[in-house]
């Protein structure tokens, strides 16, 4: 990667005359990420502000190397002249042959590197192809790692952990940052990245078992036959499970291997399914659980086994509804429990790290690498601790070109294969090594950390540095969307148009905010946990304005012109390329609209939308305001600025906005989304009862009220709910709250009589009896239920009201009764806190007692 | 030779109309056509006006169909929310839901094309929250009460055992729960006869050997002992059966089992569908057919529509069922007559995979107005049965048929299903012709009381060589002719 870096710089994709202009005014960023690049000060040792600002990536410890890289690997990795690895051997062929063959036979200790079978498929290796390619890896790796021979290096197994994690791997720990790739990713790139592998040994055992996976209208009770289906999809599975291949419905596994018996004995084996399943040990068929049904524990007789494998397969099919597949055993030592993955296996043929052959060496070789790695100071980077005075400090250089900065540096210190401009850069940066001692500006910041960290191999920033012409015609998206929809976005601007902590989340999380652009935005907070902090201070620092605009304040009014704005009906259709609250647009797939206000600064968000073309040449976001007056005209007379922060403070409800008239939700989807009228949803809910009604509101604000129990449960923002426990399959899942700021209600009625200033009584469906319920003109809800002693009508309903940061409720409750009800009170919430209210009874002319109160619950 | 091969190609040519009669032929399926982002699950239909139907579904919507029978009918959402509606009925201005918490009943009173009055009409049950307690109906009789069925869990309690599963609950018009009969398992379908009288339809499974349609009258006990502990709480009309000896033969459990009702008419596994649903009568005077005042029972497996006769013998509604329609587009869960005769049939595979080609669909039944050569009706005589049939055959026409006839019974246990018990062969008497030609006597050696006899009629055809359609026809002798 260092070299990857040099290969950038050298080649001029850092604008030189950019940089030198910015040298003039803040010191040498460029000679300073050099010599952090070289890791100058691991030998030159510097100290305070300068230690600090040439700090570089500590190398992996030698220790362990022999158990992660064979000998042959290390050998011409030292030795080859497209290494990577700054030279440490010889410039002379033979003796750089016999020099690095000597330190790989001490380095290597004798271990064998560690190796876990896995197999892979043409499918596997294809979606890593895809996922190189999608997912942006190309723009660090544009060498195509050069000089590594990763065939030879790696194995499957241990790249497609080290991908996975790559903060845990010795090597890539502190470099690479995480591209959160699930465990089925990692395996798809390391298997793409390792196809010069191929498994073409002989058979051999293998962790896990073999799958076959079919789909069918209809399977009989007692099972098909298999043989004569064929599978959609195959595969190997760790563990015995039901979750493989794609549906959840009207589907078959077959998964067959072996499994070890570790001692002699008697086993019994048992599969519990839902629906039908048989287990199969050496041929004979153990276990009958076949059948339509909920899960059903079957166990076999018990059998005699020998120690070692045993053949294994087992059959499963979902014909509808709940499934389940689980299986295991008992025996000596093993109470009844399912396999471990430790006792499964298949036999098959796997991929292995490619053999270059080893060059010969005598006895002596493992002395003299030892004495190599020492004389050519290796742990100096490898292992900092033990830094020695093998070199003079960065404060005692010479500022010429000697030593490692000589043309032809001499065998005793390593040679980085500097040119001259790159020398003249480390030269320089001695003479001025003064200016190392004050900590760095915020440009110099932004300059050596986007560089440092390759953020310029994706984003562009002016005076800072651009991807590769090359690299950015490689990214993919939506080709409809043009540039934007496709390229990483720049970072000119960042720090005035994104809100600090969403900067530095992005840094430190990543994330994936332009559902278009396929690069995938790594994290980096395990790589350096600072840089987050650190980074987004400096955007900040240079880009915001002195005197940014102020957000206006909230008026619900304002906020509904701007639904009324983002929608078709009287509106501009934004949402014709935006969608909002996880609902995608009709059209192409820009940025989401409930996600913009939480994100974005309010004055960059002006000068945005008042004129997007002037900020972004070619953009495809419309300029709807760009003459100062909207198409819009019955809106605030359609004065631009008025409109834009309309449309503001309605996107300012962020998460719990109504959604824009016009968007469409996907009805093959669970999720229910109310966009014009509330959405109402019978269930059973969690914690509460099997009879709820849940209800939804366009205003994106949800409450749950309990029919057996007639209470309301809790009130709840953003998403609605989703219904797959409900409606997918034979269903009956206890359902909860599928948004955020879930507030419940307080345990109990609302309304009881006598309790005075003890406690409140529990809730019980004996003392009420459910009248019903009405959904008036905009389909808000009002439950009624009567208190069977007293006699008292109860009427609780609830409508939604537009508030700053998402929507509240206004809850009206009123009573009737024949007569007042002494000692009456209601429990409920206003704001936020539970409140105990005595009821003062009103009276009419016949005697018929009355009370209504009405609270606003804001959480 | 090449004559003989001549002739024998002839020979298949005069029977080739003949042999491809199919179903399609006398009754016609039309789609209901259902716009794609519709989820149609149908629960319950009911027609409320010429061309207009409201349709609820298990998800909890209630659709409202106008121009059902166009090309592009139109759907709006009247209602949603409700939990898994399993039945509709329009009433004197209100419609009616059984849901699984209460039977409730709404309607539109400022009639802007949504539901906004909710009323509860009872829940006197209770949830335990498994998914299989689904309730059924409301279907209402001549004085005026609702009638519905409960369900009962089948697996995981989350909320804890709860009462007054597995009934038939008679509701009165001012909302009072009567738990009327009990012991019931998945009882999926229930109709009021044009007499007056309910009955119901329970699939197979535990304590209900095979699936079978029963006449509901107060205090019964329908084998299955989940719900039966609610017999003890106030308001019951069934006493309490005490405990249900595991696997007894039905005949006996008559006798053995207090209160044991023995049902009207039983559905062989596999041979009549699986799991029998929703039902109606043909009330429409000739309208869908020769089939007037019979009974049309839905499969939510086989997806097939199936044909039912009823006498009463010795005061015990008694019957045949037979093959009438299958490769319906789904399991079907309702049917209903609906204007011009037409039978309604709606459901959903979802949960259950059914023969059906669709996860849901509602489709109208249409007789094309040819008569079908059937088994209009198989009933008990003394000494046998008696045949009617829809057209007349000849003597020669009857002395090529053959006729075969074996009987069996069920038992009553835990376990899922029953297999059929102590099958026989029954000896056959010649089969007698009335004069019209449309009835035959057929004369069968020991009837067996408590047990299905199933019939299989070859060759049989009518005086233009018109095959039987179906041969088959399974009738539930629970009581003796005399």
């Amino acid at each position: 990667m260092r070299r990857a870096w040099f290969a950038v710089l050298l080649a001029g994709s850092v604008p030189v005359a950019a940089a030198s202009q910015a040298d003039r005014v803040a010191g040498l960023p460029s000679a300073e990420l050099l010599a952090k690049q070289s890791s100058c000060t691991a030998c030159h040792a510097a100290e305070g502000e300068t230690a600090k600002r040439l700090s570089f990536d500590e190398a992996s410890s030698l220790m362990t190397i022999g158990s992660r890289r064979s000998e042959s690997w290390i050998q011409r990795y030292l030795e080859s002249p497209d290494s990577p690895h700054p030279r440490v051997v010889s410039s002379n062929p033979s003796e750089a042959r016999a020099e690095s063959a000597a330190i790989a036979n001490f380095l290597s200790g004798g271990l064998q590197p560690d190796f876990v079978p896995i197999e892979v498929s043409a499918a596997d290796r294809s979606m890593g192809e895809t996922l190189y390619q999608e997912l942006g890896c190309f723009a660090c790796h544009e060498d195509n790692f050069a000089g590594r021979d990763l065939a030879a290096g790696w194995s499957i197994a241990a790249l497609s952990e080290a991908l996975h994690t790559p903060g845990e791997h010795p090597v890539l720990a502190g470099r690479m940052p995480d591209m959160k790739l699930t465990p089925r990713e990692s395996l798809a790139i390391a298997a793409w990245l390792l196809r010069d592998q191929q498994a073409d040994g002989p058979e051999e055992i293998v962790p896990g078992l073999k799958y076959s996976y079919y789909e069918e209208q209809n399977f009989p009770g007692n099972g098909p036959d298999w043989e004569a289906l064929t599978p959609v999809e195959k595969g190997t599975t760790k563990t015995v499970t039901h979750e493989l291949g794609t549906r959840r419905e009207r589907y078959g596994l077959v998964l067959e291997g072996m499994i070890k018996v570790e001692t002699a004995g008697a086993y019994q084996f048992w599969t519990n399914s839902d629906d039908g399943s048989e287990l199969f040990v050496n041929g004979e068929r153990l276990v009958d659980n076949l059948g339509t049904h909920p899960p059903q524990l079957r166990e076999s007789e018990a059998v005699t086994l020998a120690a070692g494998w045993h053949s294994l397969r087992i059959t499963f099919f979902e014909a509808g509804g709940g499934e389940q597949l689980k299986a295991g055993w008992s025996g000596p030592s093993i109470q009844r429990r399912e396999f471990l993955e430790s006792e499964l296996a298949h036999s098959g043929s796997v991929p292995r790290p490619i053999d270059r052959g080893l060059v010969a060496t005598d006895a002596s070789a493992n002395r003299r690498g030892g004495a190599l790695v020492q004389a050519r100071n290796c742990e100096a980077c490898h292992q900092v601790e033990s830094q020695s005075d093998f070199a003079k400090p960065f404060a005692a250089l010479t500022a010429d070109s000697s030593g490692c900065l000589d043309s032809s540096p001499s065998s005793k210190v390593p040679n980085y294969g500097f040119d001259a401009s790159e020398r003249e850069l480390l030269v320089n940066l001695l003479r001025n090594r003064n200016d190392l001692q004050k900590p760095r500006t915020a440009y110099e910041e932004i300059f050596v950390r986007m560089n440092q960290h390759q953020c310029i191999n994706c984003h562009s920033r002016d005076q800072v540095g651009e991807p590769s012409a090359k690299v950015l015609a490689s990214f993919v998206g939506a080709d409809d969307l043009g540039e934007e929809g496709r390229l990483p976005p720049s970072l000119g601007d960042v720090g005035a148009k994104l809100k600090e902590g969403v900067l530095g989340h992005a840094i430190a999380h990543g994330e994936e905010y332009r559902p278009s652009v396929k690069a995938r935005m790594p994290a980096f907070r395990d790589v350096d946990k600072q840089l987050s902090w650190d980074l987004s201070a400096a955007f900040r620092e240079v880009d915001r304005a002195a005197d940014p605009r102020r957000e206006p304040v909230f008026e619900p009014e304002e906020a509904k012109l701007g639904h009324q704005l983002t929608g078709t009906s009287g509106g501009l259709a934004c949402i014709a390329c935006h969608g909002s609250a996880g609902n995608p647009s009709v059209g192409v797939q820009g940025p989401s609209l409930s996600e913009m206000a939480p994100r974005l600064e309010y004055d960059w968000y002006v000068r945005w939308m008042s004129d997007p073309t002037k900020m972004r040449p070619g953009t495809r976001m419309l300029n709807v305001f760009g003459s100062g007056k909207s198409p819009i005209t019955a809106v605030h007379d359609g004065d631009a600025a008025k409109q834009i922060d309309a449309i503001w403070q309605y996107l300012s409800l962020g998460d719990s906005m109504p959604l824009p008239a016009g968007l469409v939700t996907d009805r093959s989807s669970y999720e229910l989304t109310p966009i014009e009228r509330p959405l109402y949803f019978g269930t059973f809910y969690k914690d509460a009862s099997a009879r709820v009604m849940a209800v939804g509101f366009p205003e994106r604000v949800s409450a749950a009220f309990d029919l057996h129990h007639a209470r309301w449960v809790e009130v709840w923002r953003g998403d609605f709910m989703n219904a797959k426990g409900t409606w997918d399959g034979r269903a009956g899942q206890l359902e909860s709250a599928g948004g955020s700021g879930v507030l419940a209600m307080p345990d109990g009625p609302a309304v009881a009589v006598g309790v005075g200033n003890g406690d409140w009584p529990a809730a019980d469906k004996s003392a009420i009896k459910m009248i019903g319920h009405d959904r008036d003109a905009l389909g808000h809800p009002t439950f009624r239920y009567a208190l069977r002693e007293s006699g008292i009508e109860v009427a609780d309903g609830l409508k939604p009201v537009l508030a700053a940061g998402g929507s509240d409720l206004i809850r009206r409750i009123e009573l009737r009764a024949a007569r007042p009800v002494p000692g009456t009170q209601i429990q409920l919430v206003d704001g936020a806190e539970v409140k105990r209210i005595p009821v003062a009874w009103t009276t009419g002319p016949d005697g018929a007692a009355k009370f209504v109160v009405e609270v606003r619950m804001s959480w | 030779m090449v004559i003989l091969l001549n002739s024998l190609a002839l020979a298949a040519l005069a029977f080739a109309p003949q042999q491809a009669q199919s179903e399609a032929d006398y009754y016609e399926v039309i789609d209901v056509v259902i716009p794609d982002d519709v989820v149609l699950e149908v629960g319950g239909i009911e027609q409320i006006g010429p061309e207009s139907l409201l349709a609820c579904t298990r998800r909890g919507d209630v659709w409202r169909i106008d121009e059902f029978r166009s090309d592009k009918p139109e759907y709006s959402l009247w209602a949603n929310g409700l939990q898994e509606p399993l039945g509709l009925l329009a009433h004197e201005g209100w419609i009616y839901a059984a849901t699984r918490g209460e039977l409730l009943r709404m309607r539109d009173s400022n009639d802007d094309g949504y539901a906004d009055e909710f009323r509860t009409v009872a829940d006197g049950w209770s949830i335990s929250g498994n998914y299989h307690e689904y309730n059924f109906g409301p279907r209402v009789d001549p004085e005026g009460n609702f009638w519905i069925t409960t369900n009962k869990p089948f697996g995981g309690e989350p909320f804890g055992r709860v009462d007054w599963r597995g009934w038939a609950m008679k509701v009165t018009p001012e909302g009072e729960m009567i738990p009327f009969a009990g012991g019931l398992r998945s009882p999926a379908g229930v109709e009021v006869s044009p007499w007056g009288q309910p009955f119901y339809t329970d699939n197979q499974g535990e304590w209900c050997g095979a699936s079978k349609l029963s006449h509901l009258e107060e205090g019964d006990f329908h084998g299955h002992p989940h719900g039966i502990g609610s017999a003890k709480l106030p308001g019951s009309r069934v006493e309490h059966p005490g405990e249900v000896p595991d696997g007894i033969l039905m005949p006996e459990a008559e006798s053995v089992v207090k209160g044991f009702k023995l049902p009207a008419v039983w559905f062989p596994y596999d041979k009549m569908g699986r799991s029998p649903s929703g039902m109606a009568w043909d009330t429409s005077g000739g309208a869908f057919g020769p089939f007037t005042g019979q009974l049309f029972v839905g499969d939510q497996y086989s997806a097939e529509l199936m044909r039912v006769s009823l006498e009463q013998i010795e005061g015990h509604w008694q019957g045949a069922c037979y093959p009438f329609r299958d490769k319906l587009g789904t399991g079907l869960i309702r049917v209903r007559q609906i204007d011009g005769g037409e039978m309604l049939v709606g459901g959903s595979d979802r949960g259950w995979s059914a023969l059906g080609a669709k996860p849901w669909a509602l489709q109208r039944l249409r007789w094309t107005g040819k008569l079908p050569f059937e088994i209009l009706e198989m009933k008990a005589v003394p000494g046998g049965f008696a045949l009617h049939l829809t057209k007349p055959v000849s003597q020669a026409g009857l002395a090529k048929a053959q006729f075969k006839m074996s009987s069996y019974t069920y038992e009553l246990h835990a376990a899922y299903g029953s297999k059929e018990f102590l099958t026989e062969e029954h000896e056959l008497g010649a089969p007698k012709l009335a004069e019209d030609g449309k009835s035959i006597f057929l004369p069968v050696a020991k009837l067996r009381a408590g047990y299905v006899h199933e019939l299989h009629v070859e060759g049989l055809a009518d005086t233009s060589g018109l095959p039987l359609l179906h041969r088959e026809a399974y009738y539930t002798l629970i009581r003796l002719p005399r």
